[in-house]
């Protein structure tokens, strides 16, 4: 079985987001719980504003899985549904996408150290 | 059909001060229906005083007679009051006539109040611009101002409320007119709002309690460093220029304890706040802190992020990022309080409290997040502040501004979806908030007995 890991909904009138940080790389194992990917969704690159509402996220994994592909990079922006990686549920699994369903996920809101 | 009612200027300042004004600027349009908190006109005032000693300081510029509709109904301009022009602007073109009809105000309902001049609001608004060259004119309390307040005149003394919070506080206290009209009028005493802004300062407890400790000398090396800084700002970054030296001007600043002139019918008097409000929110999780001098520096990120290279690179060179925990945030809090009870026993002190309500988070494990999660989860760090806050209001008599539950409410995703900029319901309903607790309280102005009356 594939599982896609795609850009969830957090704040859909701010549009896309962009990934910070990337936790997996291809052929690693992850558990329940594991970090995915670290990004922000904000209009302070999408439409700079004064004092724009600007949120972190991190998304996690609820369930075990093998990470198969990597499509999301640090720095890249992404909208909600685009897919950032693709799992399988099984090691070894061939990667499908077409048969492919989307990962249980879980998303919070994480505090970033400030950019200089 | 209730009779129309002339209405007049009215009494400002007294026998002691001598005022001048421009011509009206009518702000409704002739015979338009008015709601209560409607702006009828303004006209811009000089005060000169025999006295020594310069009185309104910083705020001469922008310093305004506003009239507001009190009560439903339509106004009939009398002919004359407007020239137009720079005629609408300039303070010294007529004396003060406190009986000069400046037209018919036509209730919807009959009088009732043994004073019908009472159908309409009089208020003065006052603006200190950050520099001289910072005049915007257009609107009731325009311009770039390191402070705004706005006070209703009437016979005694306004009681005062001091803003210090950051962009979920200072438009609940300006209200959708921005200049404090709509806050005052539903206070329903003679009030005064003050309120200065996070930019580029963002007010955080440790900010304003180093303000207020801030020795001579320590004001002088502070000074230098922008001196150094100064030098280094590339020429075509004037924006890095006048960033640089507002946040000096405002680092140097003493708000918590400022005084403030306001006329009232019959006389100038200098008041200082009776009540104050913060903001939690300006205790952020880090802050900058300076490595040689040691004190913290709090700025908006998106302000510092569009500051140039050498701006930025003073800032790495001679700062220092350090993690602010709840604890932290706590003492200072803490520490805050009992240097404003050691001048200011009576005043009482108001926090709007964090939006911890979320409608999108579903956090199963919390092995993704280093410890402590208040420093790596916002909405646990919103918790355990605003559990801190509560720890501190039994304490030490505080009180809070539920803007969580309000929030919760309302509806977050509705109301505040990104857990700082609210809808201007939300807004609303916080600011029906703040004036119920300030009548609690009975604080002058919003409740209480007024000073001298």
């Amino acid at each position: 079985m594939t599982i896609r890991l795609v850009l969830p909904v957090t704040n859909e009138e701010l549009g896309t987001a962009r990934i910070d940080d990337v936790h997996i790389a291809a052929g690693q194992s992850l558990a329940p719980g594991a970090r995915l990917f670290d990004f922000t969704v904000g209009l302070d690159a999408a439409a700079a504003q004064d004092c724009p509402p600007v949120t972190h996220y991190r998304m996690t994994l609820r369930e075990k899985a093998w990470v198969g592909r990597v499509d999301a990079m640090a720095g890249q922006d992404v909208g909600v549904g685009d897919v950032l990686a693709l799992l399988a549920a099984d090691q070894g699994d061939p990667l499908d996408p077409e048969g492919a369903r989307n990962a249980r996920v879980s998303v919070a809101a994480i505090i970033r150290a400030p950019d200089w | 059909m209730p009779a129309s009612v002339p209405l007049v200027l009215g009494p400002l300042g007294g026998s002691a001060v001598q005022i001048t004004r421009s011509s009206l600027r009518w702000l409704c349009a002739d015979g338009q229906r008015l709601r209560p908190g409607d702006p009828i006109a303004l006209c811009n005032i000089a005060v000169r005083t025999a006295a020594q000693g310069e009185r309104f300081a910083e705020e001469a510029e922008d310093l305004r007679f506003v009239l507001v509709a009190a009560a439903p109904g339509r106004l009939r301009q009398a002919p004359g009051l407007s020239r137009g022009g720079w005629h609408d602007e300039m303070r010294g073109y007529f004396p003060w006539d406190a009986d000069r009809v400046i037209g018919a105000f036509e209730p919807d309902a009959a009088v009732t109040d043994p004073d019908p001049q009472a159908l309409v609001a009089r208020f003065c608004v006052a603006g200190r611009r950050v520099g001289e060259v910072a005049e915007d004119r257009t609107g009731i309390l325009t311009g770039w101002h390191d402070r705004k307040r706005a006070w209703r005149v009437g016979a005694v003394r306004p009681g005062t409320l001091l803003g210090l919070g950051i962009c979920e506080l200072s438009p609940v206290l300006r209200g959708p007119d921005h200049a404090f009209l709509a806050t005052l009028l539903a206070a329903g005493g003679l009030g005064q709002v003050v309120d200065v802004p996070d930019t580029p300062l963002v007010p955080c407890a440790r900010t304003l309690i180093e303000q207020i400790r801030r020795t001579d000398a320590e004001r002088a090396l502070l000074v230098d460093g922008f001196r150094a800084l100064a030098a280094q700002i590339e020429p075509d970054r004037m924006g890095d220029w006048i960033f640089a030296a507002t946040l000096l001007k405002a680092l140097l600043g003493r708000p918590s304890f400022e005084r403030y002139d306001v006329l009232t019918a019959t006389g100038l008097e200098e008041v200082a706040p009776d009540a104050m409000i913060l903001s939690v929110n300006a205790d952020g999780p880090h802050r900058y802190r300076h490595r040689r001098l040691g004190y913290t520096l709090h700025c908006h990120p998106f302000q510092r992020l569009r500051t140039g290279a050498a701006f930025r690179s003073w800032l790495a060179r001679e700062f220092v990022v350090e993690q602010h925990p709840v604890g932290a945030a706590r003492r200072d809090y803490a520490e805050l309080i009992r240097l404003l009870r050691e001048q200011a026993p009576e005043r009482q002190i108001l926090v709007l409290n964090s939006v911890a309500a979320t409608d999108r988070e579903d956090i199963l494990c919390y092995d993704a997040y280093d410890p402590p999660l208040s420093l790596a989860l916002r909405n646990v760090r919103a918790r355990e502040m605003n559990a801190m806050l509560h720890d501190l209001a039994a304490e030490t008599g505080i009180a809070i501004v539920d803007a969580d539950a309000i929030a919760a409410d309302l509806g977050v995703h509705r109301s505040i979806p990104d857990g700082t900029h609210q809808s201007g319901e939300m807004q609303a309903v916080l600011r029906d908030e703040i004036l119920a607790i300030l009548r609690a309280r009975r604080v002058p102005g919003f409740g209480g007995a007024m000073a001298g009356a």
